[in-house]
């Protein structure tokens, strides 16, 4: 698992739960949480500390996957939907309502040191290092608390440096670093002690324009590199659409597509958009199986869906309106792209024991 | 293990350096302060000059040994003491998420060097009381080596409580006032021989809340008003056997923890 | 006006969230207090009763005062304050139409009367049971007793809105909480009752604002003073006053100046 390796081959059929060579394997995967019912009174309080009567509360809902090594994943869903939860079942902090979670084969929830030493994690929302200490010391510290050996820390921190530029406020306490600068020195935390799978959660949050570049460019360096494995929680689709090679979309707990984004476009069938411009302005363009998006002067904006329709037959047909200058096709935003699925899953409950209508968009449309 | 934890320790207190005078007027502030904790007990021993059959400088002995055991908790303990923010702002998982045991890497977290003020002032009360005990003949020199010993392993006890506490919190999240009681009621209570109080509020303090195994207990037999020669071997049997009943509990809770995700 | 009783009725409604975890710390409390009166007996036992504070009139008065405690004492760590200050969200607060001391102390009171409510009389209960109820002989001592309850909980509030609003100028709180409570517990009363006290501490704790929280009260429930102990409390409550509002126009000053 060391040295650059391609991302793993195609999606698709080939991610059966518990397959060979995965890093990370979720295998029928489920939380439910029970929130205890709030009884008015004293005498309800009392009875509150005894009894744990309450509501069921499902957070994930039998999820399987298996992410090969190398493999840059993204993980996707509304709040709420259970992505915190599967990643904390991931990491061992929490334990599995039903099913099991293997990190390099190893059960995070029975063998919490040996995996979380093979793991990085990053919250973007909380730093994990001292807040009044220079960056220097929090990462000396995790050293230690690693293993790292001198020669590997110092080798590292050069590498971090290049990549991340920590070398300019290694010394700062981390309570002055700017947002940015600590998602920096969080992303040097994690990837210290060299971890073959890292989970990222919200990592480029909050950060401006350019902090998110930096960010995303380091995670791509190091997924390339060093092969490490990732999985990312993230509201942010550009960072999917520059770094994830697969998709995971989780809503109400299920786990509705695994792919990749070529495939997740497909699947709900947003449309893509053609724009056409021809030599000369041209009428009212003849209806077709498309919508008209815009028009301006020479230039005619339609959309369509290429479930239905080729992008060659549109412009062919077109093309009858006068002579085609130029073509231009938009895919459609990854944003309206995972709306659109959310959409279609519709508001359905996420209570435990009410119906629910079991679509399996995995197998429906993977 | 233990070196990883010193080497937090003293990053943690690096930390607090960074802000100096505050550790100066901190170290003040603490001693001052819980020497007026003391002149209460002195005012009403000025007023009635013996509790339950104890003078002052036997009080002071007393006094002094629960202070040390205190102040040394909240010295090294401090991010124990302040648990419920892990839970209430889910900080705990941050923890889970490290190769150690959470408790290590928890304690190793921060230090509040300036509690050690009350543990100075503890350390003057025991030495003035104990000085004065073994003039008049009350006290012998190697018992009065034995409660600096004690006072020292005593700060296990409330660090066992905390942890008690605190893996509470597992279930009930909200600790801060339970941990103050669970905490200070037994801890103060200790203050004074336990023999002035009810029958079930003694058990209580030598069973569940075993704060008299810090120095009543032994403390008691060393100055000849009670108990056996079993007390001084006793007591610290009960400490050590306290705490890793606490270190138990604890892991029971954060079990429980990763099973309901409070 | 609305506003006000709704923060306080908002602040009511979250203790009640956590009214199991405050059965167990009602317990911690009355462990507290049979201690305190075991002390007591402990040190007055073998005396004869001597005036004033006799067995049974101290064990009524520690009774008296862990409840008083809840009510007047036990409250938020500055009133919430510092947090806002800290988090810069005092700048909003300080800006809504309403008078920022009087919606800051108002707010407490739902803390208080959740108190009053789940914690003092429970342990008044519990107390009663075991050390008997201090049945008033005249009946001038009931408006006498709340309106010294009334200037203990006013006070104790000024008390802890001055700890908080000093957070505009200091960042070590920490420690000014700290300090709160050991001059409560030298001062007050609630344990030793003042005039036990040696002297000059005897003087010197009569003459600070902490007496109305405990020792004033206390001496007017066991009936062993009269209206002329309300005078202080009130002179208290007055000049506290006056010093909180002088610190709010210094604050908001401070705010003006240096947004935050």
């Amino acid at each position: 698992m060391t040295g650059a390796q391609e991302p793993a081959a195609a999606p698709g059929a080939s991610r059966e739960a518990a397959s060979v060579g995965a890093i990370v394997e979720a295998i029928h995967l489920s939380k439910v949480f029970r929130v205890a019912k709030d009884r008015p009174g004293v005498l309800g309080a009392l009875r509150g500390l005894v009894s744990r009567e309450g509501r069921d509360i499902t957070a994930v809902d039998d999820i399987s996957f298996a992410i090969d090594t190398g493999e840059f994943v993204g993980y996707l869903g509304p709040n709420g939907a259970g992505k915190s939860t599967t990643i904390k079942m991931l990491a061992g902090i929490l334990h599995p309502t039903r099913g099991e979670v293997r990190v390099e084969g190893k059960s995070p929830q029975r063998q919490r040191r040996e995996v979380v030493r093979r793991l990085g994690v990053v919250f973007g929302q909380r730093t994990q290092a001292w807040w009044d200490l220079p960056v220097r010391d929090t990462l000396e510290l995790l050293a230690a608390m690693y293993g790292v050996k001198p020669k590997e820390y110092r080798a590292s921190l050069k590498r971090f440096d290049e990549l991340l530029e920590i070398g300019a406020f290694l010394d700062v306490p981390v309570r002055k670093l700017s947002l940015g600068q600590r998602m920096r020195a969080d992303l040097a935390a994690a990837w210290l002690h060299r971890p073959p799978v890292v989970f990222l959660d919200e990592p480029t949050v909050g950060l401006d324009a350019v902090a998110k570049r930096r960010v995303r460019e380091f995670l791509k360096e190091v997924n390339r590199q060093e092969g490490t494995t990732i999985l990312l929680t993230t509201h942010d689709m550009d960072d999917i659409e520059v770094l994830c090679s697969r998709v995971m979309v989780i809503n109400h707990g299920r786990l509705v597509y695994d792919g990749d984004l070529t495939g997740l476009r497909r699947a709900v069938g947003a449309p893509s958009e053609l724009r056409v411009e021809f030599a000369a302005p041209v009428g009212e363009p003849p209806s077709g199986p498309w919508t008209l998006v815009a028009q301006e002067g020479a230039a005619v904006t339609v959309a369509f869906d290429r479930s239905t329709v080729t992008a060659a037959e549109v412009i062919s047909r077109l093309s009858r309106c006068g002579d085609i200058r130029d073509v231009y096709m938009a895919e459609p935003d990854i944003e309206r792209v995972i709306e659109a699925l959310y959409r279609q899953e519709g508001p359905g409950s996420h209570h435990a024991g009410q119906s629910r209508p079991p679509v399996d968009r995995r197998r429906a449309l993977g | 293990m233990i070196a990883l934890y010193l080497r937090s320790v003293q990053a943690a207190l690096r930390a607090k350096m960074q802000y100096r005078t505050d550790f100066l007027t901190g170290l003040v502030l603490y001693g001052v302060l819980s020497a007026t904790d003391f002149l209460m007990v002195a005012a009403i021993l000025a007023r009635f000059s013996r509790i339950g059959g104890w003078d002052v400088y036997e009080v002071g002995l007393l006094y002094g040994m629960a202070s040390i055991a205190m102040g040394l908790y909240r010295t090294f303990g401090a991010e124990l003491h302040a648990f419920e923010r892990y839970l209430v702002y889910g900080e705990f998982d941050a923890l889970l998420l490290r190769p150690w045991p959470t408790l290590l890497t928890l304690l190793g977290r921060s230090v509040e060097p300036e509690r050690l003020g009350a543990v100075l002032q503890g350390a003057v009360i025991l030495a003035v009381a104990g000085h004065r005990l073994v003039e008049t003949g009350a006290l012998s020199p190697l018992g009065l080596a034995y409660v600096a010993a004690g006072s020292l392993l005593g700060t296990l006890v409330p660090l066992s409580l905390s942890l008690i506490t605190a893996a509470a919190g597992f279930w009930v999240v909200r600790i801060g006032d339970l941990q103050t009681f669970t905490m200070y009621a037994p801890v103060t209570a200790s203050h004074y021989p336990l023999t002035v109080y009810p029958r079930w509020l003694r058990t209580l303090l030598t069973s569940a809340l075993p704060v008299g195994f810090i120095n009543f207990v032994p403390v008691q037999y060393l100055l000849g008003k009670g108990g056996g020669a079993w007390a001084l071997w006793v007591s610290p049997l009960v400490v050590v056997g306290f705490a890793l009943l606490a270190y138990g509990f604890w892991r029971l809770g954060e079990r429980h923890y990763q099973s309901t995700g409070t | 006006m609305n506003a006000y009783i709704l923060s306080a009725a908002k602040a009511y409604r979250r203790h009640l969230q956590y009214r199991a975890a405050h059965v167990v710390n009602n317990v911690a409390s009355a462990i507290f207090g049979f201690m305190y009166i075991a002390i007591w007996q402990a040190a007055t036992g073998g005396t004869a009763a001597t005036g004033d504070y006799e067995a049974t009139n101290m064990a009524r008065w520690v009774a008296f005062n862990q409840a008083m405690l809840w009510a007047a004492v036990f409250l938020t760590n500055g009133l919430g304050i510092p947090e806002t200050v800290r988090s810069g969200s005092v700048g909003v607060d300080m800006l809504r139409p309403v008078d920022y001391h009087l919606f800051v102390m108002t707010r407490e009171l739902g803390t208080i009367g959740y108190n009053i409510l789940y914690r003092c009389l429970p342990l008044a209960v519990v107390f009663g049971l075991v050390v008997g109820v201090q049945v008033p002989e005249q009946l001038v001592t009931y408006p006498l007793l709340l309106a010294a309850i009334a200037l203990a909980i006013y006070n104790g509030l000024c008390l802890r809105y001055l700890i908080g609003i000093s957070s505009f100028w200091t960042v070590q709180i920490r420690f000014a909480n700290h300090l709160y409570y050991t001059l409560h517990t030298a001062f007050s009363g609630f344990l030793v009752p003042i005039d036990l006290l040696p002297p000059p501490w005897d003087t010197v704790a009569r003459l600070l604002p902490f007496a109305p929280l405990h020792h004033d009260p206390a001496r007017l429930y066991l009936e062993l003073s009269g209206a002329e102990a309300l005078a202080w409390p009130a002179g208290w409550a007055v000049t506290l006053t006056v010093l909180c509002r002088v610190l709010t126009n210094g604050a908001r000053r401070r705010l003006e100046v240096q947004g935050g």
